[in-house]
Parts: structure tokens; sequence; C-alpha cells
């Protein structure tokens, strides 16, 4: 019996830890010192090519605070906008939430791309690096990173942005900021009068049961509540969907479709691209139609 | 993205798979203390290929001559705020001078401390093993003992109770089957035992966020075990 109780006591230490792998969600670099746009070397989403140049006067980099009264520190979000900021009183703007890699630098030629939807800069393009990403104080948390894309929708606001101007766009971890605000538009502080998802995931748990085989709940593992498939519910707004058929991290039968099956607003409208992995879709439906796929919803 | 998910899905094979326990059964009376490493293979980018080094540690009791009843803790869950055993007996049902076969029916249990969500998955598994080599061998005190050295196949299916997964899917896999091949050697008190679990290998491993190694290639994965025994 006292082998048993020395053998039980230290398992009961080890589970009286906390450690999560939440962490290990975000692919999160915060060892640069600045953002080096185009001169950026390291590896990127995708190489678009200088047909989607931005010009450096219309590329804004500044840094917003999203701390609050609990926070006694400031706790600054770092931020690029294209396009003029004194337009986004009277433009229609994109809130880009980007996936997991890195940063903004890795996200780049993305924005850049957006920039130049429907000709250059008809359209405002704001992305930001989540807590922990790039610039970007704190750490990465599911919390943190919605506090994050509130933060992004603050400003929009002040800068005088309504909601029927505001188009949120997520890729991959993105598309969770995306489908809380649309699902919760209470809890933020404006309403996108349209969404968009590029490579969707149906949620933290679906990813985990796929990968597992048994029907692990996510709670074993993670403490990310992430359930895209659920949130979408509630969206009221119109809803793109961007995937590839041939995403190997995640599979379109297995996440993109659920999301979209499970859409509960007015409008949607489904882009499936053959041939498309997780990141490369807009370059393998070749970029002229991506975005005059993205054109034609926002324009409808 | 692909990459940040390598470590906690190595946490779901690791709650997964272990080694077979108990092979053999203890001899009547007999105690004895257990402790294994490793897991599934895993392709970690920018590292190695590596089995995932779970642990687990466990006791064993010679019930009768041909059942053993066994319980393991699994240290490696616990660091994650998961509490989790297993637990069963093997019973020897056929022997013969130099070989046998045994089943161990057993259950698998886990718990979490952040949303108390509790699962229980049986498990039945079945081993024959053979002995090819038998040497009396003496210890520096000048006791003899036996060194035996045995190979054994078999294999493990884990059984999944809930018939729904996430979202209301339906669960298409309530077995889970994974068959074995491993070799024990016996050195007096001590079992020193090495195995290879080819897990599910009739389930496609593409389009899920981790990397397994398996020898089927698109399908299923390869486990590697090194575990201990101290009989008493």
């Amino acid at each position: 019996m006292k082998k048993l109780i020395y053998l039980l006591l230290p398992l009961l230490v080890f589970t009286a830890c906390r450690k999560r792998l939440d962490s290990f969600l975000f692919g999160n670099d915060n060892s640069i010192t600045e953002y080096l746009l185009d001169n950026y070397t390291g590896r990127t989403t995708l190489d678009v090519g200088a047909a989607y140049h931005v010009e450096d006067s219309m590329t804004h980099v500044f840094q917003f605070d999203i701390s609050n009264g609990a926070v006694a520190q400031p706790f600054m979000i770092s931020a690029i906008y294209t396009g003029e900021i004194s337009r986004i009183a009277t433009d229609t703007v994109i809130l880009y939430c980007h996936g997991t890699a890195d940063h903004n630098d890795f996200y780049w030629p993305r924005q850049k791309l957006y920039s130049h939807l429907g000709g250059t800069h008809r359209y405002g393009v704001l992305m930001i690096d989540y807590p922990g990403f790039g610039l970007s104080d704190g750490s990465p948390t599911e919390e943190n990173m919605y506090q994050s894309v509130n933060g992004a929708l603050k400003w929009l606001k002040a800068n005088g942005l309504t909601n029927n101007r505001l188009i949120m766009f997520g890729f991959s971890l993105g598309t969770a900021s995306v489908c809380q605000v649309a699902g919760n538009p209470n809890d933020f502080e404006m309403q996108p009068s349209k969404i968009i998802l590029e490579a969707p995931f149906a949620s933290a748990e679906k990813m985990i049961q796929d990968a597992s085989v048994l029907g692990f709940p996510a709670s074993y593992f993670v403490s990310l509540k992430v359930d895209n498939a659920i949130e979408i519910k509630k969206a009221t707004v119109p809803l793109l969907w961007i995937h590839g058929k041939a995403d190997t991290f995640l599979a379109i039968d297995k996440h993109g479709e659920y999301v979209f099956a499970n859409y509960g607003g007015p409008s949607k409208t489904a882009v499936r691209v053959p041939g498309g992995d997780h990141e490369d879709t807009p370059f393998v439906m070749g970029y002229d139609a991506y975005l005059a796929a993205l054109l034609g919803f926002i324009l409808q | 993205m692909k990459q940040l998910f390598y470590l906690i899905t190595s946490i779901f094979v690791l709650g997964a798979c272990a080694p077979s326990h108990f092979v053999k059964p203890l001899e009547h009376k007999q105690h004895a203390l257990t402790a294994s490493l490793g897991g599934a293979m895993l392709k970690v980018p920018g590292v190695a290929t590596i089995p995932i080094p779970n642990t687990t540690l466990g006791y064993g009791y010679g019930v009768k001559q041909d059942l053993t009843i066994y319980g393991n803790l699994y240290p490696t869950a616990a660091v994650f705020g998961v509490f989790q055993f297993d637990a069963g007996c093997t019973w020897r049902f056929w022997q013969n001078e130099n070989m046998g076969a045994s089943v161990s029916p057993g259950f698998n249990f886990l718990f979490d401390r952040f949303e108390k969500n509790a699962g229980l998955w049986p498990q039945l598994d079945a081993n024959f093993y053979m002995n090819y080599f038998e040497r009396t061998g003496s210890s520096k005190k000048g006791t003899d003992h036996q060194n035996v050295n045995y190979f054994y196949v078999g294999f493990s299916n884990w059984f999944q109770l809930k018939s729904t997964m996430t979202l209301g899917l339906k669960q298409e896999n309530r077995l889970v089957f994974s068959p074995q091949v491993g070799h024990t050697f016996e050195r007096g008190h001590w079992n020193y035992n090495l195995e290879v679990k080819f897990l599910t290998p009739y389930l496609s491993n593409q389009n899920i966020i981790i990397d397994y190694v398996s020898p089927f290639g698109k399908r299923g994965g390869l486990g590697a075990f090194f575990s201990v025994t101290y009989r008493l």
C-alpha cells in the first residue's frame, strides 16, 4: 500500500500542473524590431510580385492601445493600414485577420493584394498583429486575440468607420476572430456588414479529434474555446467562403464545409478552389480571379 | 500553422498508446513495478523524427499462476493537468513448453482538471509469445536466476463508447485497432522490453494537423516503446 501511495503522490503533484498547450496553437514570432514589409527576406505567405506594389505614402504602420482599467501598463497592438486614413470616414474598409504564422511581414503580400481589390486603394485594408505576434505586446491567447481585434474595430470606429462599410476578412486562425465578432456583435465595438472566411477551421476540438482518431475532449490539451462552426450559426451578415480543395492542413471536407453548412445568415457564397492548398489558394486560383471573386461578393 | 500542432497532437498520441502490459503473467503472488517511455513516431519540423516521450508508471500482481492484475499511471499527461490511468488483467489462456498466449482486458480513464471532462475507453489486447533463449545465470551474490529472451506479436484494441464526436458528428471508428511486435529480455528480477506498435494501419493519416511516420505510407502510424519491469 505504501508503494502505491509513493506512486500516486508524484502523480497528484504532476496533475496540479496547469501546463496547457494553447501557446502551440499560435505560430507567433515576436523577435523582430521593425516591420520590413517589401524588404522582408523571411518566408511569406505569397509572392505577389511588383504588380501589387503599395506606395510607402499609402502604408501606415502604427500602434494602438488596448489596455483597460484593469491593466496598469499600456498594451500596444501593432497595425498596418494601407490607404488614406483620412478616407476611413467615407470608404469601405477591410479588416484583415491574418493566420497564425509569424507576424505582419509574413502576411504583407496579402495586404498588398487586397489593397488592389477593384483598383488600387479602392478599399482601405487594416491588418494587425495579435498579442505576442510581431511588434505587439502581450502573449498570444484566444482572449487577447479577440481583444486586439476589438481594439482594431475601436480604432476604425474612432476614425469614422460605420458598420455598413466594414468588411471582416479572416484567414485560417483569423477566422476565429471573424466568427466571434459575427456571432457575438454586441460584445465588440462594431459589426461587419459582410464577412469573408478563407480556409476556416471548424473548431479546435475538431482538429484535435481528427488527428487523434479518439474522441478526446479539447480540454485534455488546450483551453481554447474556438468553435467557428457554432459561432457562424449566429451570423446575420452575408458570408463568402473560400477554401482550397487540396488543403492538407485544414481539409475542406473536415473543416470548411461544416462552417459553410452551419452558417445561419441571409446569404452565403462558396468558392472551392481545385488544387488549392492551405496558403496558396490565391495563387492557384490566379490573383485576378481571386480578387474578382472577392470584389463580386463585396459589391453584391 | 502545421507545426504549431505537433506537440498538441503528440499528446493525443500519448494518451492513446502505451506498450503492452504483462504479455506474460507474473508468478503467483509476485509483485512488479514497471515504467515505460515512448509513443508514436512523428516528424517534428526542424527537430527530427522522434517517438513521443510518453511515460507510464505501473504496478502488477500475480493473482494466480496465469492471471496478473495491473494498473498504470501517466505522468506526462499529468503534467498537462490530465489524470490518466489504465487498469486491467492479463490472463494466459494457453501455453506449452516455450510459448504461450494471453489476453489483457482493461480500461483507460482520463479526467482533466480544467473542465472536468472524464472519459473511459475499454481496451482489449492479445499477444502470442515465444521463448527462444533460456539460460541459468549467476548474480554477483552467487545466486542463480533464469535469463530468458522472448518475442511476441499481438494486437491492441481501444473501444470508443461514445457514438458521436464534436459537432455531433458520427464516430466512425468505434474500434481502434493496432497490432504490435515486441521483444523482452528477462534478466533476473529485471525485464527490458522493446515494442513497436503499428497504429491504426487501416486509417488515412493524410490531411490532418500532424505528420505521422508510418511504414504503410499514407495510412496509420508507428509507435516505439521501451519499458522496464522489476519483479519483486
